[in-house]
């Protein structure tokens, strides 16, 4: 396989995954779930922590662990001592963004064997409220004086999806109920909710309308790791690597009020990227399984169709017909997402990462989707409404 | 055209609840007890302060704590006469990084002397009333 | 089909906080003085006068509000200034029943973003001058049934000698009832 228009040394393919519980106080300190999630995907692939040669740390606002420097200090737990060892951070991205980074150091050759560890302790962040460090994110000047709350956000953005394509609140309640359920397949799931129905949604706590309180994922602590290996090394390793076919990331500005929200242009950028270099030109019919970013539930549609998944507008209507299902045609967040398994910032994103590759590797259990997996692709988002990042995986 | 140059705002985090762990929990519990206690790996054997559920050199999970004996070596000191704010200190205190024999690490806190030296050898003073934190200890003092 | 990853992830959960805590003695209150910058700095000015201003780029068209005196896509300087005007139409309203603190507002607020007409110009979907602001005179109806879309809204200003040269210096855009 070889990228269009790049030149790269080697083929990167994820060979281990692991994570924590995702819940939304956990006891062990930032550096100990860095670790639990690390040494869960050594373990996986077979490999010690001598085995590693570089460290890829994703954290997103040092705000919520409440410590600076959140990547070096992560990076005693992350293996990265004495070892080439960065950080990445583009807010809720850099989930996807800690294999992105992982994939430089092994195509390029620098690297051989790299584990990827992305974490996150909201509930260090105790009063106010954990929410209230999101404050930080705003403009300080032309924004902030207005004492915004970031759900406004999305619900601006929410209404706006809504109003231009025509969706009506049930028909975004049916994300929010399957993720919820999906999720409880899900070992590590926070908000596993097996009955949950549209209706609870729709019943739920008025927070900014139209987001309700079912609409939202919950603020978490957890930890995510992956081991990425270049391609004679992970011949070596595993009988199943997971290659990683194409990547792409994109920025948009903060501006956010000056371009139509209905749809992430950013995110078809970062897609495009990450298509032009796995070859695919045609995403609905190739791509076999998808994670894209929900943290909200009209997040997943908003998304489905920025990374061309679902034409402008056509997300709900898949979704209504069943076609986003675990038994569809094109299954949509099988692991159920950051709405039911949980939403630590950076590890969510790589929690997404590790579900496709277990998806492809046909080790999902009981959230393996019924039709055969070749390709899969998990997205992030994250900033003020303009980091989008991409990878796509498979055999 | 008039400018205007600067924008005033204050963030208020008012409180951040740091979790120890749960091995670091258990250590916090043993000085309230009045007990100085370091992790022991059971792979490599290496008893290492602050405790931590991992060992930092093997990477192996860590869950036993060992009592230390609270005879402690000053490693290295600072004498402190500023407080956070740069207001000079009503007394000047003595800031030391204190080992203890056959542990890797050791503790940062105050020891009490008008005549700080390194190799000093320490012992906890340890405080009626205690939490179950590393103030439990309210200073070394020489012995 | 072979047993589901991952297996027994790992955590300990806590509900309450049981352990001790140490409080800081001092309350963490960090105080910031922004620098407004150019575009900014004369925007603020503006305000404090009753007029909303933004630069534009000659060359790709763009005009900026709230301003800019860079043009991030032609990625050279603006070529000026102008004045918009202070109403315009709503492009995306809601109703937010919470506060910045996530407590329970006793009367909702209307908060949307407003593109702002410009004299002469015209502006599609994909890139317009527009800013957030609070929204008066919209019932939580009006936002419900969505025909706060498009509405027509001008700027509620405070008293002159109220004005600091600050965003709130517009207390809210209201609706525009014939």
């Amino acid at each position: 396989m070889t990228g269009r228009n790049l030149n790269f040394k080697h083929r990167v393919a994820v060979v281990g995954a692991g994570l924590t519980l995702f819940r939304s106080r956990l006891l062990e300190t930032p550096q100990e779930l860095a670790w639990l999630a690390a040494k869960q995907a050594l373990d996986e692939a077979g490999l010690t922590l001598k085995d590693i040669d570089c460290v890829v740390i994703g954290s997103a606002p040092d705000a919520f662990d409440g410590v600076h420097m959140k990547g070096e200090y992560l990076a005693e737990g992350a293996g990265g001592i004495h070892k080439p060892t960065i950080r990445v951070f583009v807010g809720g991205a850099t989930g996807v963004f800690v294999p992105i980074a992982a994939w430089w150091h092994v195509a390029s050759g620098l690297c051989k064997r790299v584990l990827a560890v992305a974490e996150e302790k909201m509930s260090h962040a105790a009063k106010p409220h954990t929410q209230y460090v999101f404050r930080y994110i705003w403009d300080p000047i032309v924004e902030k004086p207005l004492n915004p709350n970031l759900i406004w956000i999305f619900a601006m953005e929410m209404h706006r999806y809504m109003h231009k394509c025509g969706v009506k609140k049930e028909d975004i309640a049916l994300v929010s109920v399957k993720n919820k359920r999906n999720a409880c397949g899900h070992p590590s799931a926070q908000l596993c909710m097996p009955n949950i129905t549209v209706d609870d949604v729709l019943k739920s706590e008025v927070l900014v309308w139209p987001v309700q309180l079912l609409d939202i994922s919950p603020t978490s602590d957890g930890a995510a790791a992956v081991v990425l290996a270049s391609e004679e090394e992970a011949r070596r390793i595993t009988d199943t690597p997971v290659w990683i076919k194409g990547i792409g990331w994109t920025l948009d500005t903060t501006h956010w009020t000056n371009r139509d929200l209905a749809y992430p242009e950013y995110v078809r950028r970062a897609a495009e990227m990450a298509y032009r270099m796995a070859g695919i030109d045609n995403p609905r019919k190739q791509i076999d399984v998808a994670e894209p970013y929900d943290p909200f539930d009209y997040k997943e549609l908003h998304h489905m169709e920025g990374l061309g998944l679902a034409k402008k507008c056509e997300a709900p209507i898949l979704t209504r017909e069943g076609v986003t299902q675990r038994d569809g045609d094109l299954p949509i967040n099988p692991s159920g997402g950051l709405l039911g398994v949980g939403n630590p910032i950076a590890a969510a994103g790589l929690m997404k990462v590790a579900e496709i590759f277990w998806q492809v590797r046909g080790e999902a259990g009981e959230r393996q989707v019924k039709k055969p997996v070749y390709t899969g692709l998990a997205q992030a988002w994250g900033d003020l409404m303009q980091a989008g990042t991409v990878i796509v995986m498979g055999i | 055209m008039r400018r205007i140059k600067h924008f005033p705002e204050v963030m208020e985090i008012e409180a951040y609840i740091y979790t120890a762990g749960p091995v670091g929990t258990k250590w916090l519990e043993a000085l309230r007890a009045g007990r100085l206690t370091a992790a022991r790996c059971p792979k490599c054997g290496r008893l290492f302060m602050p405790p931590k559920m991992f060992c930092p050199y093997d990477f192996g999970e860590v869950k036993e704590l060992r009592e230390v004996e609270p005879v402690g070596i000053v490693e290295t000191y600072t004498v402190v006469e500023r407080d956070f704010y740069g207001e000079p200190l009503r007394e000047r205190k003595v800031l030391a990084f204190i080992k203890f024999p056959g542990v890797e690490g050791g503790l940062i806190h105050y020891v009490k002397t008008d005549n700080p030296q390194m190799g000093m050898k320490v012992r906890p003073k340890w405080r009626e009333e205690r939490r179950g934190l590393v103030t439990d200890i309210e200073y070394f003092v020489e012995i | 089909m072979s047993g589901g990853r991952p297996i027994n992830p790992r955590g300990t959960r806590y509900e309450k906080v049981e352990f001790p805590v140490f409080e800081f003695p001092v309350v963490g209150k960090a105080r910031y003085s922004y620098t407004t910058g150019e575009a900014l700095g004369r925007f603020l000015a503006g305000l404090k006068e009753g007029k909303i201003l933004g630069t534009y780029c000659a060359k790709c068209g763009r005009i900026f509000v709230p301003p800019r005196i860079y043009c991030s896509y032609c990625f050279k300087e603006v070529d000026g200034w102008l004045e918009a005007k202070d109403e315009g139409v709503v492009v995306t309203a809601v109703m937010s029943y919470i506060s910045a603190t996530r407590a329970r507002l006793e009367k909702p607020v209307a908060v949307g973003v407003i593109k702002l007409d410009v004299p002469g110009r015209q502006f599609d979907d994909h890139f317009f001058p527009g800013i957030m602001h609070y929204i008066c005179g919209a019932s939580e109806d009006d936002v419900k049934s969505m025909r706060i879309f498009e509405a027509r809204v001008k700027a509620k200003w405070k008293r002159p000698e109220q004005r600091t040269g600050s965003i709130t210096d517009i207390e809210c855009f209201e609706v525009v009832r014939p």
